[in-house]
């Protein structure tokens, strides 16, 4: 058995443990001494968040199926083992072997949101490696990012050798066959290797490329350094479902994880194209995995960690063409003797409704609509499909068939919205309560519980709304009050309940997300002041940002607050995505001038650019 | 009704997993072994398990303890098998053993708990084995009472511990000093082998922290005609 990296002393004064000793089920053993690559993957928060998340799970398995490659974990140390590893100076290790990743050859960062920027920074300071990009020698590793922030990786570029553009499946064999030819070959240093490593497709090194602002702060120009260098990265689309690697052995952690279940991926990418969504823009085309193996890897999957409960993973799962036979098998072949299917958000409907009271306690489950604006206007804005008709019917077949409670998703902050929308926001939760209330008395259970829950609209790269503005703190918060006072005047009151976020880190949010390289200074002064774990509440320090903020000489307004023209150079246009910025433009003045919703991928054919994937969705749809 | 009582090993590593964990571990590990386990009744049936004694974190055990019910019989031998195949590193499973009708189940029937000691920073007792088998003597063998003031969620109750400690014994092998107790253990009168520690080492002026010694549980024993015997010995292999 691997001794830990941490003494009895400091496990015995810390909380959760073991969080830190690695061992669970299904990890993968290794001899480091017989392996060429040591790949230690992060995810830049908790154990129990990291441990939640799929991709890793995808891409340990991935790369443990090659010989040459022993793949690790790390996670972020809670602020408790933080303090006493900064000050005992124990270098970050990685769960596996528990041996410092210092002397790893790479260290792949997940980028999940931007709030976990300054966990970057906290990673590479106990790993005692050197935080920026430019003050890293031959000796220390390979830091390489990849996810979703990395579609504008631009305010964290200066801390990463590499980002990788796209899914996971694609390039790493190339990476890691490039490495070990020139580690072989004694070719190897860190710029002969970067330089190479940028021809790589998916690969984009930002050390080889120079960025220039015109006065105005705006970039006038991102050019590579070299001819060689590619001046936009293609992102790394996996085109057949069924090939890439999937964990049938996932791991089992010991502390109970966020996500404690067994997690089906269904597919990838999404047919309906809202305005606001990111995820929805730059996993096209939409593309299926096929029934068969889905049925073969939850049987597996169940077997192989004993968990009690399977879901679904999509962005869109009632689109699956084939979910009904899913759904089906699942509920005849893999419930029962304590197993249940844990069903995401499905389109309300017979079909879900009745799948639902297979599975679920009527009287404790609630429904869920995510309208995202109260308004039939703003849902056409932002080409939400969901009508006012939709939302009352598909209430109303649950209502009749037991259920009392509803929650409602919206956005506040959305482009266009008017003090209307907002208003019109509990005004379709007070439809719904109406809508149950028509019920007879004697054919309902008590009264009905609407939730609505509002977040703040923040416009992301690759988006139609990459170019819209954000509002201050206090105006969201304005507008949260108007959405609670209407609630209040409703004939229905009682029956409706309001949450809505906390406005502090939604402007930080907006900054990194379409921000560029000149705030990785305040990233960094903003972690050296303290700042770390900052998607956590009580950890989260609105005044030290502000200070990190001044001292960078960052201007909120320039970054988040401005209505960007749409011939701007935009941070992170060097990145091809497939779909084409005329796209995105022609949907931007659908939405904000025209004021129609344009046909889901299945209707009929947007022209997107994703076409030139030349599979998925954009194929199947076409005879 | 089919009752089984798995006897099981924490080790290594492994004590740093609480035991609400553990539970769980066992839960997947059991789901994993395909044993016929029954399932309560009800929206969300739970498996029919309970665990004899919880191990605090950073404790190891080779004595532990887990009942079941079965749905229907599977040997001994092979149930071991299926368990044993999805442990991992520092959880062994080392008894699968069919209760009679009416034993009474592991948590009820806990009696005793016995446990063997080492320091963790042996620089911090500076003592001889005689000095310590001289004070043991004191404190122990020739007490009559043992009365410490307990803090409870009440306030402060005096307690006899002289009764609870079964045996105390202080030995010595190549990896040093050890100290073995037999302690009572349950639900009525739950005594931890820090708690005994501190009150002994108190005699020599010494006031241990929470977490001087490597604990290692060697038994769970329960009452049998007087006598006490490990729960292990109850049951038989199918």
């Amino acid at each position: 058995m691997i001794t830990p990296a941490l003494s009895d002393d400091i496990l015995m004064q810390i909380d959760k443990p073991a969080r830190y000793i690695g061992n669970e089920l299904n990890m993968v053993k290794k001899d480091p001494a017989n392996v060429a690559i040591r790949f230690a993957m992060c995810f830049p928060d908790v154990y129990e968040i990291g441990m939640s998340h799929l991709g890793i799970q995808i891409l340990y398995e991935q790369f443990n199926r090659r010989d040459d490659v022993y793949c690790e974990r790390v996670y972020s140390p809670w602020p408790d083992l933080h303090a006493i590893m900064k000050e005992q100076q124990i270098p970050l290790f990685a769960l596996e072997t528990q041996e410092p990743i210092k002397q790893f050859d790479f260290v792949g960062i997940t980028l999940q949101y931007e709030m976990c920027y300054t966990n970057i920074l906290q990673i590479l300071d106990l790993a005692q490696i050197p935080l920026w990009q430019k003050d890293r020698t031959d000796d220390d590793p390979i830091i390489i990012c990849g996810g979703p922030c990395t579609y504008n990786p631009e305010p964290v570029a200066e801390f990463f050798d590499l980002c990788y553009i796209g899914e996971g499946e694609l390039s790493y064999d190339a990476l890691f066959q490039l490495y070990k030819e020139m580690k072989a070959s004694g070719q190897y240093t860190r710029g002969a290797f970067l330089r190479e490593a940028s021809k790589v497709p998916g690969i984009y090194v930002p050390s080889l490329y120079q960025v220039d602002y015109k006065e105005d702060g705006t970039i006038r120009s991102m050019t590579p350094l070299y001819d060689d260098v590619p001046a936009r990265i293609k992102r790394q689309v996996l085109m057949n479902m069924d090939e890439g690697a999937y964990p049938s052995k996932p791991l089992v952690p010991f502390v109970r994880a966020t996500q404690d279940r067994v997690v089906l991926e269904i597919q990838r990418g999404c047919i309906r194209g809202c305005r606001f969504c990111q995820a929805g823009m730059v996993y096209r085309p939409n593309r299926e995995k096929s029934l068969e193996q889905l049925k073969t890897y939850a049987k597996d999957m169940l077997a192989s960690t004993g968990h009690e409960e399977i879901s679904l993973s999509s962005l869109s799962s009632s689109d699956y063409s084939q979910l009904p036979e899913l759904v089906n098998f699942l509920i005849e072949e893999c419930c029962g003797d304590g197993v249940n299917i844990s069903l995401p958000s499905l389109r309300i409907d017979a079909f879900s409704l009745d799948v639902m009271s297979k599975v679920q306690d009527i009287r404790k489950s609630s429904l869920t609509f995510a309208p995202e604006a109260g308004s039939q206007r703003l849902r056409n804005v932002i080409n939400k499909g969901l009508t006012k008709e939709d939302i009352l019917q598909g209430a109303g077949m649950a209502f009749e068939g037991g259920w009392q409670k509803v929650k409602l998703y919206f956005m506040l902050g959305l482009p266009t919205e008017t003090e209307e929308d907002m208003r019109a926001i509990p005004e379709l939760a007070n439809d719904i309560a109406v809508r149950y209330y028509e019920i007879p008395k004697d054919k309902r259970n008590g009264k009905c519980q609407i939730t609505m829950s509002t977040s703040f609209f923040v416009p992301k790269p690759f988006t139609p709304f990459q170019w819209a503005p954000m509002y201050e703190k206090g105006e969201y918060l304005r507008r949260a009050k108007i959405v609670n006072d209407t609630m209040k005047e409703q004939l229905n009151h009682k029956s409706l309940r309001y949450h809505w976020h906390e406005a502090d880190v939604t402007v930080l949010e907006g900054l990194f997300a379409r921000g560029d390289r000149k705030l990785a200074k305040a990233i960094y002064y903003a972690y050296e002041d303290g700042c770390f774990f900052d998607a956590w509440s009580d950890y989260f320090d609105a005044d030290k940002w502000d200070k990190a903020l001044q001292k960078a000489n960052i201007s909120v307004d320039f970054y988040a607050y401005r209505q960007r023209p749409l011939d701007e150079v935009l941070p992170w246009d060097f990145i091809d995505t497939g779909v084409r910025k005329e796209f995105f433009i022609r949907e931007w003045k659908r939405a904000t001038e025209d004021q129609i919703v344009t046909p889901n991928c299945k209707m009929q054919c947007s022209g997107c650019g994703a076409a030139s994937f030349g599979g998925g969705i954009c194929v199947e749809g076409k005879n | 009704m089919l009752k089984v009582r798995i006897k099981f090993a924490k080790t290594g590593c492994m004590k740093y997993v609480g035991h609400l964990d553990i539970m769980r571990f066992f839960q997947k590990a059991i789901r994993r072994s395909q044993l016929p386990i029954r399932y309560s009744e009800g929206f969300n049936p739970h498996q029919i398990m309970s665990f004899a004694a919880p191990l605090g974190v950073g404790l190891t055990s080779e004595g532990e303890y887990l009942d079941i019910d079965l749905k229907e019989e599977v040997p001994s031998r092979e149930a071991l098998c299926r368990l044993r195949e999805t442990m991992v590193d520092g959880m062994e499973v080392l008894q699968f053993r069919y209760l009679p009708e009416d034993a009474a189940n592991a948590m009820a029937s806990v009696a005793a708990a016995s446990y063997r000691l080492r320091y963790k920073h042996p620089q911090q007792f500076p003592f001889s084995l005689e000095q310590l088998l001289e004070a043991k003597c004191q404190f122990y063998d020739d007490a009559v009472t043992i009365t410490i003031v307990k803090q409870t969620k009440k306030g402060q109750r005096e307690l006899d511990l002289k009764p609870l400690i079964y045996d105390f014994s202080i030995g010595s092998d190549a990896e040093g000093i050890y100290f073995d107790l037999l302690l009572s253990t349950g639900s009525v009168d739950n005594i931890k082998p820090e708690l005994v520690m501190q009150h002994f080492f108190a005699t020599l002026d010494v006031v241990p922290d929470d977490h001087e010694f490597f604990i290692h549980r060697i038994d769970l024993l329960t009452r049998l005609n007087e006598d006490l015997c490990s729960l292990g010995e109850i049951g038989y292999d199918k």
